[in-house]
């Protein structure tokens, strides 16, 4: 997967860069409209991160560009502007995602294969981790071949942890992921323990092969190791 | 107490002042020329007598007063030496009649010529004076009322005609408000003294509508501004946390960075949000159902403050639609919603009062809180819950002024109640 990454802070950028890089997607950066435009030009990506404000013109014109020219992008805005018209305004212009700055890297990474994954035609629509697949369109979760039945929360939140695997998700980014961020940390928290031992407990049930983690009280971790797993078979 | 009124009750006191002494003065000055008058009469009259008296002295003894109008009485020789003559005013009696009749008395003594002392009394009738003082003071009375009605109606008149330019900028100054434009001021007047009003009134609320223009741009961009580096931070802190090596402890430190960094994104946000509803960006609006959304709120809240076993109670009597922008409709009840059950002591209970046109959220309390300062920002006086960031009745008191819904707060019985009039 490549990602082109429009982005005028420098600290940001190499924020991303490094997520994603540990995510194993490879990714290129623009700093400005200009090089931005020529990237665009010269190569394609399977999905665009777009800073909508940059030094020397408007992000929605790169977005513009791109559907001016047929290109098959995805395209995710990451705003530091979190007003409903720009997020509109994106979206009619054919952005598929919507991200208000400050977000947590876990979730813009979950976001990322979404779109990419909608993207896909005809392709694999879930997302596999050995023998567990969630299929994202049924909000259907598989194990062994076997449904797992999940309510709304625990879904929402195995399907966070499941677009990062075997990285540590804080608790609050996890609570975020569930209840919007309208609502303050600490008083979901206590709801998010329950959900999460309710979730370990129903995929060890399962036999899951990804191990469902806690890790000293900061947050969770999905543990999946293909290597390890193909080697026992 | 209007400006016409008080100045009118001024003129009128000083007008009823200066004209009761101007009435006192004229009515004694008359009194006192006409008194003058009498006795110079009296005086006349008793030289004539006298005359007469001396050149018929046979009258003394007879004591002729065939028309009453004087009387003479010997004096002893002592009392005749020492006689003053005096003017007094007396009453006498008429037979005819049967009444007595106010007179002026001149009461003189003279030498007859046998050497004796005589005493004149003469007498003239004041009936006429009297008739006079009457006209007088009824002449003076109406023009008292008619001077004072002239006085109380020309200065209405004038007033009101006067203080026009200064009503017409009060309703101006009405208009005033902040966040909105400064309305078009037309009032020509020539009076000086409001044309500098006017100018002055003007350029005031100009220079506050701009200070508060700027104050907004400043909060809205302060917090723009921060949105970057606050993803710069917690991107760092998530990648810091994703190392291998980290123990425990350092784990705990990142934790409570996340917690505390997610209070600042929170304020953040919510200052966004406040100045953005201050800034009248919200312009949609859509006719929305109370009920629903009201009891998703709740059903999340419920989810989240499980352990607390909070009970509600709904009572619902028809559908409340409110026409206002959705998400800001989500805003205002979430954190009401939220508020109540976060306030709400373990195991304690939520009312919620649905009406066509009212909505009722009362939660169980243990003391009232400040009604005057609960809607201002960061008053977390009484708040135990340290996540609070002080501004989420900020906000929900912004959102109802913005869609002109009254919101208010009581403590009834044990019970925390918001009160929401559907007034638009």
């Amino acid at each position: 997967m490549k990602i082109l990454l429009i982005e005028d802070d420098d600290a940001l950028q190499h924020t991303i860069k490094e997520a994603l890089a540990r995510s194993e997607i490879r990714v290129e950066c623009a700093s400005t409209y200009r090089a931005a435009l020529s990237k665009i030009n010269d190569y394609d990506y399977d999905c665009v991160l777009l800073d909508i404000m940059l030094p020397d013109g408007d992000g929605l014109s790169v977005l513009a560009s791109l559907k001016r020219h047929k290109k098959a992008e995805s395209v995710i805005i990451i705003s530091a502007k979190d007003s409903i018209e720009d997020k509109v305004r994106g979206l009619e212009l054919g952005a598929d995602d919507y991200l208000a700055k400050p977000f947590h890297l876990a979730e813009l990474i979950a976001r990322v294969k979404s779109v990419v994954r909608r993207k896909q035609v005809g392709g694999h629509t879930s997302i596999d981790l050995g023998n567990l697949s969630l299929h994202p369109n049924e909000r259907r979760v598989v194990v062994n071949d076997a449904d797992l039945k999940l309510n709304r929360k625990e879904y929402d939140l195995l399907y966070y942890l499941v677009s990062n695997p075997n990285r540590l998700i804080n608790k609050t980014a996890l609570a975020e992921s569930v209840w919007g961020d309208h609502i303050d940390q600490a008083d979901s928290l206590d709801f998010i323990y329950s959900q999460m031992k309710n979730l370990r407990k129903k995929l060890k049930d399962a036999q899951a092969q990804a191990e469902l983690k806690a890790v000293y009280g900061f947050g969770y971790k999905l543990i999946y190791n293909e290597i390890a797993e193909d080697s026992k078979l | 107490m209007k400006l016409v009124h008080y100045t009118h009750r001024g003129i009128s006191a000083v007008a009823f002042v200066l004209m009761l002494a101007w009435g006192a003065l004229f009515y004694f000055t008359i009194i006192n020329e006409v008194m003058d008058e009498t006795d110079d009469a009296l005086a006349n009259t008793r030289a004539q007598l006298v005359k007469m008296t001396l050149q018929h002295p046979e009258q003394i003894t007879h004591n002729a007063c065939a028309l009453h109008s004087y009387t003479i009485r010997p004096l002893t020789y002592l009392e005749g030496m020492n006689y003053e003559d005096r003017f007094y005013d007396s009453l006498r009696y008429i037979e005819i009649e049967n009444e007595y009749e106010p007179v002026r008395v001149m009461s003189s003594s003279f030498k007859a010529p046998d050497g004796n002392f005589y005493e004149m009394k003469i007498m003239q009738s004041t009936l006429e004076r009297d008739d006079m003082v009457e006209a007088i003071l009824i002449c003076l009375a109406i023009l008292f009322v008619v001077v004072w009605l002239c006085v109380a109606l020309g200065t209405r008149l004038v007033l009101n005609r006067v203080f026009r330019p200064l009503n017409r900028l009060l309703h101006w100054l009405d208009n005033v408000l902040p966040g909105k434009p400064v309305p078009e001021l037309e009032n020509d007047t020539q009076i000086h003294e409001f044309n500098r009003l006017n100018e002055a009134a003007l350029s005031m609320t100009k220079r506050s509508e701009k200070a508060y223009v700027e104050q907004k741009e400043f909060i809205e961009n302060a917090a723009h501004e921060l949105q970057t580096p606050l993803a710069v931070i917690r991107g760092k802190l998530e990648l810091l946390a994703d190392s291998e090596e980290l123990n425990e402890e350092q784990l705990q430190y990142i934790d409570q960075l996340f917690g505390q960094l997610n209070r600042v994104v929170h304020l953040n946000k919510s200052l966004l949000l406040l100045s953005r509803i201050n800034n009248g960006q919200f312009t949609e609006s859509a006719p929305i159902e109370l009920n629903r959304m009201l009891h998703n709120s709740v059903q999340m809240m419920q989810d989240i403050y499980d352990e607390k076993s909070v009970s509600v109670v709904w009572d619902e009597a028809g559908i409340c639609i409110i026409n206002m922008d959705e998400s800001l409709a989500r805003v205002l009840f979430d954190n009401l919603i939220k508020n109540a059950f976060v306030y709400t002591p373990q195991g304690g209970t939520i009312q919620l009062t649905i009406r066509p046109d009212e909505v009722r959220i009362s939660n169980s309390g243990e003391e009232p809180l400040d009604e005057d300062r609960i809607f201002t920002r960061f008053y977390h006086k009484n708040s135990k819950n340290k996540e609070s960031n002080g501004l989420g009745l900020s906000i929900v008191k912004s959102v109802a002024e913005l869609y002109g819904i009254s919101l208010t707060y009581s403590y009834q019985m044990g019970m925390h109640v918001f009160v929401l009039n559907n007034v638009n």
